[in-house]
C-alpha cells in the first residue's frame, strides 16, 4: 500500500533559506518532521553544552502542535516556517 | 534612475528539492570542527556543527557582495576550509584560522576570507562560564599562550581568562579539510543613500561608517519606551525583536540598516536577569515585518532593584514570577553584554546585518545600546548611531 504525502515547503524564521519536500509522509510526527527540517535548514541541532535545541514550526500564525501528525495538523501544500527558540540572560547560565 | 537593488537572490537560498529523512542531511564533507576549552584543571570540548558557523559563512558572502565579487541574481555558495594550522595531534589539525571560499554559481572561488580563532572565543567564554557557575564568570582577555597537556591538549590555545580570574583557554581542532559546498544567503538590497538618510538624521553617539550605519527610526525608540515600561513595571527582563530594512550605498560601499519597528516577545519564561524568547513568538514578527532577512533582537536588563521598585501584587503583571530579593544584573552604572547575550546573537541571529540592542534599566534613567558585527564576525558595542525623525520636522 502506497504511504500517503503532501507535499510541502519549509522557510527559516528569516526567510534565509527554503526547503521544498514533495513527499512528506502524513503519519509522520510534526515534533520528528520539525527536527529533521530545522537540520535541513541549517540550523544548530545542539547548543554548546550539547543539549538539544527546541524549535517551532509556525502555520501562518500559529504553532503546529509537536504531538500531532503531519495529516492532521497541515495541508497539502503548506508553507511552514521553523523557529528557534533561545534565552538573553544578564548573569551567566546557572 | 536609481539603480537596481544589490544581491542574488530575491527571497534567499532556496535548496534542491529533497525528501526529508535521517538518512539524506545536509552535506558537509569531511570537516570536523571542535574547540576544545581548558577552564583551570579541567577541559571540556564543544562540538561544532557546520550550522554553528553560519555567521561567518554569510559574512564571508556579504563581504564579496560589498566588494563585487559576487554579481547580481546570482545564487552563491561558500565552504569551510580548514586554514593555518600550528600543530598537529595525531589525526588532529590545531588551527589558527578558518578559511571561508565562496563560490559563484558557476563554481568559481570569488573570495576566501580568513577567519581567526578568536572568532570562537565567545564559544568558549560561554561554556567556560556554564561550568564556571554565576561566581565564575570569565572575563575575555588578551589573546596568549596556555601551556598544553597530551591528550584534548589545548596547546598555543587563546587564553580568554583574565586576571585573577580562572584560568580559560581553548582551540580550534578540526579533523578533515572541508565542508561541502553550502548553498549561502545573500540578500537582495535597496540602493540607499546614506547622506541623504544622515541628512534627515541626529547623530547618537559617534555612529561608525567604517562597512554599515545604523539609523533608528521613531516607532523603535516608542517600542524600546514600552519595553522598558513594562520591564519596570514587572520587575523581569523583557524581550522583543526589531524589524530592519536593509540596504547598500555603492557610493560609500558600505551597508545600511535602518530600524523600522519593534515587535515585543513576552510569552516565554522571563526572571530579572534572564528571558526566554519562545519559537511561536516569531510568528507576529514574521506576520507583521515589511523585511525580516535582518532581525535585530532587543531585551532589557535589569541594573534596578525589582524589589524595590515593582508595584504591589495586585497590579503587578505576572505577579507569580515577580521575583522578591533578586540580584541586580549588575551595580555598575555601565551597560553590560553577557557572554551568553554575544553566543545568542551569534547562533540566532547570525545574517551579519542584524545587531543586538540592550535598554538597561538602572535605578535612575536608562541607556540603550546597540552591538553588531564587525567585518571579521566579532561583536562589537557600536559607537553610535543615528536617529531618523528627530530633526524637528
Amino acid at each position: 500500500m502506497q504511504t500517503a504525502t503532501y507535499g510541502l515547503q519549509f522557510e527559516r524564521n528569516d526567510g534565509a533559506y527554503q526547503l521544498s519536500d514533495p513527499a512528506v509522509p502524513t503519519m509522520m510526527s510534526v515534533g520528528d518532521l520539525t527536527d529533521l527540517v530545522a537540520e535541513q535548514l541549517r540550523f544548530p541541532k545542539r547548543d554548546i553544552d550539547g543539549k538539544p535545541l527546541t524549535y517551532s514550526m509556525l502555520r501562518g500564525d500559529s504553532e503546529v502542535a509537536k504531538g500531532t501528525t503531519v495529516g492532521d495538523a497541515v495541508t497539502d501544500g503548506d508553507t511552514l516556517t521553523i523557529c528557534r527558540e533561545y534565552r538573553n540572560a544578564g548573569t551567566p547560565r546557572r | 534612475m536609481p539603480e537596481p537593488p544589490v544581491g542574488s537572490i530575491a527571497l534567499g537560498a532556496t535548496m534542491p528539492a529533497r525528501t526529508i529523512t535521517p538518512e539524506a542531511p545536509t552535506p558537509r564533507g569531511d570537516l570536523e570542527l571542535t574547540v576544545p576549552v581548558r577552564v583551570g584543571a579541567g577541559m571540556v570540548t564543544i562540538a561544532l556543527e557546520v550550522a554553528h558557523c553560519e555567521w561567518i559563512l554569510r559574512m564571508a558572502a556579504l563581504l564579496a557582495l560589498r566588494d563585487g565579487e559576487l554579481l547580481r541574481s546570482q545564487p552563491a555558495w561558500a565552504r569551510i576550509v580548514a586554514g593555518h594550522v600550528s600543530d598537529v595531534h595525531g589525526a588532529t589539525l590545531c588551527l589558527q584560522s578558518l578559511h571561508v571560499e565562496v563560490s559563484d554559481e558557476e563554481g568559481r572561488v570569488v573570495r576566501v576570507v580568513e577567519f581567526p580563532r578568536d572568532v570562537f572565543t565567545d564559544f568558549a567564554s560561554a561554556r567556560a562560564a556554564g561550568l564556571l557557575g554565576h561566581g565564575g564568570k570569565p572575563t575575555i582577555g588578551t589573546p596568549g599562550h596556555a601551556a598544553g597537556g597530551t591528550t584534548g591538549r589545548v596547546a598555543g590555545g587563546s587564553d580568554v581568562g583574565g586576571s585573577g580570574r580562572p584560568s580559560v583557554a581553548f582551540s580550534l581542532h578540526a579533523e578533515g579539510m572541508a565542508t561541502g559546498r553550502l548553498s549561502v544567503a545573500v540578500p537582495t538590497l535597496a540602493t540607499m543613500s546614506i547622506s541623504d538618510l544622515e541628512a534627515t538624521a541626529t547623530p547618537n553617539g559617534h555612529p561608525a561608517d567604517d562597512w554599515i550605519v545604523t539609523f533608528v527610526g521613531e516607532r523603535v525608540r516608542a517600542g524600546f519606551d514600552e519595553l522598558t515600561r513594562r520591564s519596570r513595571a514587572s520587575g523581569l527582563e523583557v524581550a522583543g525583536r526589531v524589524a530592519a530594512r536593509i540596504g547598500f550605498d555603492p557610493a560609500r560601499r558600505a551597508f545600511v540598516r535602518i530600524l523600522d519597528d519593534v515587535v515585543i516577545a513576552d510569552d516565554g519564561p522571563a526572571t530579572a536577569f534572564s528571558v526566554v524568547s519562545t519559537g511561536r513568538s516569531w510568528a507576529e514578527f514574521i506576520a507583521t515585518a515589511e523585511d525580516r532577512r535582518a532581525p535585530t533582537s532587543v531585551h532589557t536588563h535589569i541594573h534596578f532593584d525589582p524589589a524595590a521598585s515593582v508595584p504591589p501584587p495586585t497590579t503587578m503583571s505576572p505577579p507569580a514570577t515577580v521575583p522578591t530579593a533578586v540580584p541586580k544584573v549588575a551595580p555598575s552604572r555601565e551597560p553590560i553584554i553577557s557572554v551568553d547575550d554575544v553566543l545568542t546573537h551569534l547562533t540566532v541571529f547570525p545574517d551579519p546585518l542584524s545587531a543586538c540592542v540592550i535598554v538597561s534599566l538602572f535605578d535612575e534613567g536608562t541607556e540603550t545600546t546597540l552591538y553588531g558585527y564587525t567585518p571579521g564576525a566579532r561583536l562589537r558595542r557600536e559607537p553610535g548611531y543615528w536617529l531618523l525623525g528627530s530633526q524637528g520636522d
